[in-house]
């Protein structure tokens, strides 16, 4: 009995440290830089706004994701050695010619335009207050980046 | 160590039952019905919330909170104050959108989208959604003395976004305490509910959309 005492003690104890590490690797992971930005997206008149969350991690490459105020994706990107993926577009939007247009704008927009300035009809468009914008002329789709705050880990 | 492991399983299957228990077709009609009373005599509520996202892609929480009026039948004012502002009004086919950068309205009849977050932020919110069989399969759980609902989805549209939803009540079954929303992405939302009053006369004010 005694044993089995100590043992559920034992299990308790590895069960409460290893909830405690799950918390501490989602707050505190060495060499990540997270941005937050305001997104407004004006597309062909009509206009949406969201949420751009970047993560930089150490390695230089980035993940991030636009969610909608209320929470809902509208996608996830990464952008690795100048290249960018798109993944789990929201239904409505998950089109292979919407994903073509959003990995080629987010990747100029990563790129801050650099790599792509003279083939594409893209711009990027660097604002005094920290904000940017890139402009998608071809596809008249415009996106306003404003920074919400900024956190260095 | 035959013993050691045997005692291992035993914990594992207990801290696992511990976790929920699914009600039996009886109890859920009797905890449904329980639910449904309190919400037919909710004709005006006004709380605040905290909405935590967790991202499958991020290691960082977001979370946002604000404040939310809703009145019978059909408006809501949900209203996110910190660390952004945005406003979304529901008032019977009509809704309007206010954030920092724009203002539009939306008429919720010619966008099934809206119509579909409209109709599940009311749902959830009133615990009004356990009524709503066409749109979800409902199953009720207890967990030490309280309870809560999985709702999954039926409808194509809101398959596409959400896995499952929970509705989690107060110990009195009169209030939804928190919803957590599951994206099919993985990424999970949840909201909590405080500071709440109920039938606190509203103005109209709050809920226009002009």
């Amino acid at each position: 009995m005694r044993r089995f005492l100590v043992l559920n003690s034992l299990l308790l104890l590895a069960i409460s440290v290893l909830a405690q590490m799950s918390i501490t690797a989602d707050t505190e992971e060495a060499g990540v830089d997270i941005r937050e930005y305001n997104v407004l997206m004006q597309v062909r008149g009509r206009e949406m706004t969201g949420i751009c969350v970047m993560q930089t991690e150490a390695d230089s490459s980035i993940v991030g994701t636009l969610i909608t105020e209320m929470g809902v994706k509208i996608f996830d990107f990464t952008y690795s050695n100048g290249k960018a993926k798109v993944m789990n577009v929201i239904a409505p939007l998950n089109k292979w010619y919407i994903r073509k247009v959003l990995r080629q704008d987010m990747e100029f927009m990563i790129a801050k335009g650099e790599a792509m300035r003279k083939k594409s009809k893209r711009e990027f468009v660097q604002m005094q207050d920290g904000s940017f914008k890139v402009n998608n002329n071809r596809y008249k789709i415009y996106y306003t980046f404003t920074p919400m705050c900024e956190k260095k880990q | 160590m035959k013993r050691l492991l045997l005692c291992t399983m035993l914990m594992s299957l207990s801290v696992a039952m511990m976790g929920q228990k699914k009600l039996t077709a009886a109890q859920q009609q009797q905890i449904v019905a329980k639910i449904n009373k309190a919400t037919a005599a909710l004709n005006e509520l006004q709380c605040d919330f905290t909405q935590t996202k967790s991202m499958k892609m991020l290691s960082k929480k977001m979370q946002s909170s604000g404040v939310m009026y809703y009145k019978k039948s059909n408006k809501l004012r949900w209203q996110y104050n910190s660390p952004y502002t945005y406003t979304f009004i529901l008032n019977g086919d009509k809704v309007r959108i206010i954030s920092a950068k724009s203002s539009k309205k939306i008429n919720v009849k010619d966008n099934k989208m809206f119509r579909h977050v409209s109709n599940i932020m009311i749902d959830t919110m009133t615990g009004e959604g356990l009524k709503s069989s066409a749109d979800f399969n409902v199953e009720m759980y207890q967990r030490d003395k309280t309870y809560y609902a999985k709702l999954y989805p039926k409808k194509k549209e809101l398959k596409q976004i959400y896995r499952v939803i929970e509705i989690h009540f107060n110990t009195a079954l009169t209030m939804v305490s928190s919803v957590m929303m599951e994206e099919k992405t993985g990424d999970v939302t949840v909201v909590k509910l405080s500071n709440v009053k109920t039938n606190n006369h509203i103005s109209e004010k709050i809920f226009s959309t002009e």
